[in-house]
């Protein structure tokens, strides 16, 4: 185990992580396989394999911090925690100018009825998006658990 | 697997919350959770921090019961 992947987490999270990595890779490789299938010209290349590889890595994210494996105890994850909440409002203006721009019409993300590559980047920035959210409500999810549990420890 | 009831009942005495037990040992209140439902099987160095932490032994928090 490398010390770079090992660092902070502990024997439950990573081992969630090393299953969550080896079906993501999976994934991955079953998402190629289609993408060469379906039909082109929806956004330049090479963003279609881009915006499929972002959203499989956001995937086996989400699933990450859904099972607690996301961030690292201590410190390192306390500033990893703050960098996806600074990243989450970023996120939510370039899904506001996204979503001013498609009604619109008038703007650098559509062109001739397929995203442009500035459109493509902005897709997978929306993408990205998914993270900070699940953080959030993880936290909550977490907050509120610790609690119940608490109520009835006072039980026991 | 089962829940694991006595670790929870000697975190409970002590007046330790999951967190608490958690902090104590070094690893997520996810884990201490996941251990007390039954939901993740420790390693043994695991077990023996908890045991450690709750001054318990082995046997008592995590040797199945089969009577």
């Amino acid at each position: 185990m490398s010390w770079w992947s090992s660092r902070g987490f502990d024997e439950r999270q990573l081992r969630v992580r090393g299953d969550i990595y080896l079906h993501g890779l999976v994934e991955a490789v079953v998402l190629m396989a289609v993408l060469v299938a379906v039909p082109r010209g929806w956004a330049p290349f090479p963003y279609p394999s881009a915006i499929a590889l972002v959203a499989v890595v956001v995937a086996a994210s989400v699933e990450m911090i859904w099972r607690g494996a996301f961030l690292a105890m201590g410190p390192r994850g306390d500033r990893v925690r703050r960098m996806w909440r600074i990243l989450g409002v970023v996120y939510g203006l370039l899904l506001v100018l996204f979503i001013v721009g498609a009604v619109t019409g008038d703007n650098g993300f559509w062109s001739a009825g397929a995203l442009t590559g500035t459109g493509a980047l902005a897709v997978m920035y929306l993408i990205f998006c998914v993270i900070p959210v699940t953080l959030f409500l993880a936290d909550r999810r977490d907050a509120r658990l610790a609690r119940a549990d608490e109520l009835v420890d006072e039980a026991v | 697997m089962a829940k694991n009831l006595r670790m929870r009942a000697a975190r409970a005495s002590l007046g330790l919350s999951q967190q608490g037990l958690a902090d104590a040992v070094g690893v997520t209140r996810q884990t201490i959770n996941a251990v007390e439902q039954g939901d993740y099987n420790p390693t043994i160095n695991l077990c023996r921090a908890i045991c450690r932490a709750l001054g318990k032994t082995l046997d008592e928090l995590f040797w199945e019961d089969d009577r």
